[in-house]
């Protein structure tokens, strides 16, 4: 098998990495394992720091807070926030319908509430969430409408609505309410309860229409003059427009909560990442990259190992995006190491390759623990640097969760810095050697 | 003042049990525990009222006295039992003069403790060839000489001791968890009282009692400093590394590197494998596992089980166990015999008692002998019952089909609260009835359904929802509670009526708890499960990151 560019990894930054290259007119073949954190994911994407900076909370605000921590990977990358914009651009242009958004320096923090309980600060997300950003009510007042259903007993709004208030409060929306309504989802009343989000959304996804399900959701906040519709992340999954159909029956704004254990939104992303790697023609290979070749300082094969066979890709250029432990590009096995390329693991420019767990842990939870801060390190080309901060190989480059330096959540720039490594990592990798 | 008959301070499975037989010995009684019942030496225990095999020839006492004990538990709390029987394997290591003699040594130990099963129900040892153990436990290693069976019991403790304290609380007696005792009342040398604190309220209340009972295992040494008195113990840390799957149907003794005895054994859904036994002299509420401990433990099972690399450790219980003071031994040799000091011909100091040492098998003897003792001191005659009258819930043992089909639940999740509550099992469903989402399975990994989790904290003295984790499992399975934590708070939260920063800060204490419980365990596989977890409860729960919140260690 021969490609230009071949990807390890099909989350965030392996598919923008795949896009940046087809769209500099390489041939593309992803390799992927399994779904990972993105897929896993609650749907939204932070691209800097999530802290409340007490001010406007804009990006350009927040990237001046993530400029502070050193250890960031945007301390490599030359203009973040300009590689950021752009990926997004491309990736927007990609993904059918309800990405767009302005990607700028004075672009406002988005919103959301979440099942938890929280009010989740992020810079994008999947459409049916992003639809509910309260960012535009600040300073201002809202009135929130929260349904919940009888079948799905786990989302319990009623006790969620004082966190969300003092959370909503916080962010400077003073004059916020919420009410919350609880009605069947289902008027026949038989169906047992849902275990998970996901078990519902199919139910969704099987309805003839939405029109009865709406008229009962109408029916049921008569009389609540709401800004918002809240509903609970299990608008379906097949069916992408459930939120946009039901909002548009009742005639008000729609939105699910930001959804945290199995919701479906994450998945929702993921299927949009693979529709868009389809419609760009790059070619995806279920497998898992377990070896490879190196020669004069450029790798020349990648052993792929798929459905039981081995196969090998030739390739001009390589870009590992295969993401930390949920993804596999890191590994812990009485010892950490990245597996397929044996490059040094890194923490504030120690090798901690070898270490075990036991020894990358904090006693408190919450703590920024080195073990899910870790990850090899890149130059400024996102080419990885092997333990004698030499490039690895010429033609090997690097993007997304791998690359370590920050927590995937305490940092909150994940998706930021998975965009513009991508970004960057693909357009390199089709450009040729430099 | 409130005024009580009897203190006892403690909470582990021999302060309930002695707050138990007071009570129904018709004595007024008060239970402190300054964290939650069974969460210290209890929580940490191996999950067995066994007779005591390796104490035959130290304490052949304490294995007649474990063994006729162990019939009694069977009988009082039949539902929270499981039988466990182990299989002694002897590898083909070494020459065959030495596994002749390791055999028939090990054939006749066995033998031997068959004198004792007739009082704890059990079956009599069994010599296996390698093609029977192999096809009993397909897992164990090839190339061994055989095995030989034995036969065991093993009990949900922190259940057993809850029982306790509330067959106590059935008979008149006041309980308090999360209640520290932060001094005595003395009356020239004698203690009269106690002044008790709230650990999560801050609450100050002062009792008066005849008799204060130390009962609080590794903690007694400090109990009694503050009462003026010396007692000296060699505690002794004791860990077992949980895996996240039963790996096996029986327990399989294992030799390990060092000559000493271990096991790896199913227990409730997981599999445990312990245990160390290392003097340790640090906080017993605080105690570090070493990653040595954790890999000699592992070593020592994948020899006998190579499968084990392939299971997840999911946490690692660590516990201190308050061996009797004795000097030049080594560490297993030390005598698991208990003994009450009586601090007023010990010491002069009146209306204090302390037991030290012990086993959780013969928890109830011992606290037999306590009440015994405190009776004469007080001057009362009352014969124990504690042997021969039910636990709560021990009554009768519903079928999980009927109770099943009442309450339209699972039938394994119906018999997992049978197995908790025995007889009580309608009582705990019946919230199903007025609030059909508590039959929704909040932890998958047990299952513990909503309705088992809203009557425990409703009547089990849950004051912080980490206490779940003891009463009904929640967050005991493979994934830790990554899905349940915040469930089960929500529930708190709702039955407590708590505001919003409370309930963030309640939630954030049932993570840090469990953190603290498997942070030295994370390992390989378990990194990504702990990546994903932290991605659910810190990035879209995100209690624990908001600023306002004051994190404190459990």
């Amino acid at each position: 098998m021969k490609a230009d560019v071949v990807i390890i990894g099909g989350g965030l930054s392996g598919v923008v990495a795949a896009l940046a290259a087809h769209e500099k007119g390489a041939k593309v073949k992803l390799v992927r394992k399994a779904y990972g954190r993105t897929a896993l994911g609650n749907g939204t994407m932070s691209f800097a720091a999530q802290e409340n900076d007490g001010q406007k909370n804009t990006l350009k605000s927040r990237m001046a807070i993530a400029a502070k921590n050193e250890l960031l990977p945007y301390s490599v990358i030359k203009d973040p926030l300009k590689s950021m914009k752009q990926a997004y651009k491309q990736l927007a242009g990609h993904l059918s319908g309800g990405f767009e958004r302005e990607i700028d320096d004075d672009t406002p923090v988005m919103l959301c509430l979440s099942e938890g309980g929280a009010l989740l600060r992020s810079d994008m997300a999947v459409p049916q969430i992003k639809s509910g950003d309260l960012a535009r009510y600040v300073g201002d007042g809202v009135k929130i409408a929260v349904i919940g259903f009888a079948e799905l007993p786990f989302f319990r709004p009623k006790l969620l609505k004082e966190q969300w208030l003092m959370d909503i409060k916080e962010a400077g929306i003073e004059k916020a309410e919420i009410r919350v309504f609880s009605l069947p989802m289902l008027d026949d009343g038989k169906l047992p309860f849902f275990r998970m989000y996901s078990e519902a959304a199919r139910v969704i996804d099987a309805m003839d229409a939405l029109g009865p399900l709406a008229e009962r959701i109408r029916d049921e906040i008569k009389g609540y003059k709401a800004d918002l519709l809240l509903l609970p992340p299990m608008m379906g999954l097949a069916r992408r427009d459930a939120v946009r159909d039901i909002s548009e029956l009742i005639g008000l704004p729609c939105a699910e909560v930001a959804g945290g254990h199995q919701a479906v939104a994450g998945l929702r992303l993921q299927q949009l990442l693979d529709e868009a790697l389809q419609t760009a023609g790059v070619e995806i290979i279920n497998g898992e990259a377990v070896g490879f070749e190196i020669k004069d300082g450029r790798i020349t094969k990648l052993a792929v190992k798929s459905g039981g066979e081995k196969a090998d890709i030739e390739a001009a250029a390589y870009v590992l995006a295969a993401g930390r432990f949920i993804g596999g590009g890191l590994r812990e096995a009485r010892g950490i190491s990245e597996p397929l390329f044996g490059l040094p693991v890194m923490y504030a420019e120690k090798n901690i390759a070898g270490l075990p767990a036991i020894k990358l842990v904090e006693r408190d939870y919450a703590a920024k623990h080195v073990i899910f801060s870790c990850g090899i390190d890149v130059n400024e080309r996102m080419q990885p640097l092997d333990e004698k901060r030499e490039v690895k190989a010429a033609n090997l480059y690097a993007c997304g969760d791998i690359i370590g330096g920050y927590d995937l959540v305490l940092d909150g720039c994940a998706e930021g810095v998975a965009l513009a490594s991508a970004y960057i990592a693909g357009a390199n990798a089709a450009g040729g050697d430099k | 003042m409130k005024e009580f008959d009897l203190l006892v301070v403690g909470g582990g499975v021999n302060g309930c049990g002695i707050a138990r037989d007071a009570a129904k010995r018709g004595l007024k009684v008060m239970l402190v525990e300054k964290g939650d019942i069974s969460a210290g030496t209890t929580w940490g225990s191996s999950g067995m009222i066994h007779g005591g095999v390796r104490y035959l020839f130290s304490d052949v006492g304490v294995t007649k006295l474990s063994c006729i004990d162990s019939g009694y538990i069977q009988k009082i709390a039949p539902h929270m039992i499981f039988r466990i029987p182990f299989i002694f394997v002897l590898p083909n290591d070494n020459n065959w003069v030495f596994r002749f003699i390791i055999y028939e040594g090990a054939s006749a130990v066995f033998e031997t403790y068959d004198n004792f099963a007739k009082f704890k129900g059990g079956k009599p040892a069994c010599r296996l060839t390698p093609a029977e153990v192999k096809k009993l436990e397909p897992l164990i290693r090839d190339d061994i000489h055989g095995g030989i069976t034995m036969d065991e019991w093993g009990i949900d403790c922190p259940r057993l001791c809850l029982a306790n304290a509330k067959d106590a609380e059935v008979n008149g007696a006041e309980v308090r968890t999360h209640t520290r005792l932060t001094g005595f009342i003395k009356d020239g040398n004698r203690i009269i009282g106690a002044e008790l604190q709230d650990e999560v309220t801050g609450e100050v209340e002062k009792v008066k009692a005849r008799i204060t009972f130390n009962a609080t295992g590794p903690w007694v040494p400090g109990m009694a400093a503050m009462a003026g008195c010396e007692v000296k113990l060699r505690p002794a840390k004791g860990v077992h590394l949980v895996l996240d799957r039963r790996l096996t149907d029986y327990g399989v003794l294992c030799t390990a590197v060092d000559g000493r005895q271990m096991f790896v054994m199913p227990h409730e859904n997981v599999s445990y494998i312990g245990t160390t036994d290392d003097d340790y002299y640090g906080d017993p509420g605080d105690i570090p596992v070493l990653e040595d401990e954790i890999a000699y433990l592992l070593q020592a099972a994948e020899s006998y089980i190579p499968d084990v690399s392939k299971a997840r450790v999911i946490k690692v219980l660590r516990a201190v166990r308050p061996t009797l003071f004795e000097t030049g031994k080594y560490e297993d040799d030390l005598t698991r015999e208990h003994q009450i000091f009586d601090h007023e011909e010990r010491d002069g100091i009146a209306g204090f008692l302390t037991m030290g040492g012990g086993k959780l098998a013969s928890y109830r003897v011992m606290s037999e002998e306590a009440v015994d003792l405190v009776m004469l001191k007080l001057g009362k005659v009352n014969p124990c019952r504690s042997h021969l009258d039910p636990l709560p819930g021990g009554d009768v043992t519903p079928s999980a089909e009927d109770v099943a089909a009442q309450f339209g639940i699972d039938p394994y999740a119906a018999s997992r609260v049978i197995y908790r509550h025995g007889s009580w099992a309608a009582k705990v469903l019946e919230s199903i009835k007025t609030i059909p989402g508590d039959a929704y399975m909040v932890d998958r990994y047990e299952p513990t359904l909503a309705a088992e989790i809203r009557y425990c904290v409703r009547n089990e003295w849950v004051k912080r929802p980490s206490d779940l984790t003891r009463r009904c499992r929640v967050g005991e399975g493979a994934d830790q509670g990554m899905a349940s934590i915040q469930q089960a708070t929500q529930i708190f939260a709702e039955e407590n009526k708590l505001g919003p920063r409370e309930t963030i800060e309640a939630a954030d204490h049932f993570l840090q708890a469990k953190w603290y419980e498997r942070h030295e365990a994370l390992s390989g596989e378990g990194v990504a499960q702990e990546e994903l977890s932290r991605m659910i409860n810190l990035g879209c729960w995100r209690t624990a990151q908001r600023s306002h919140i004051e994190r404190r260690l459990p």
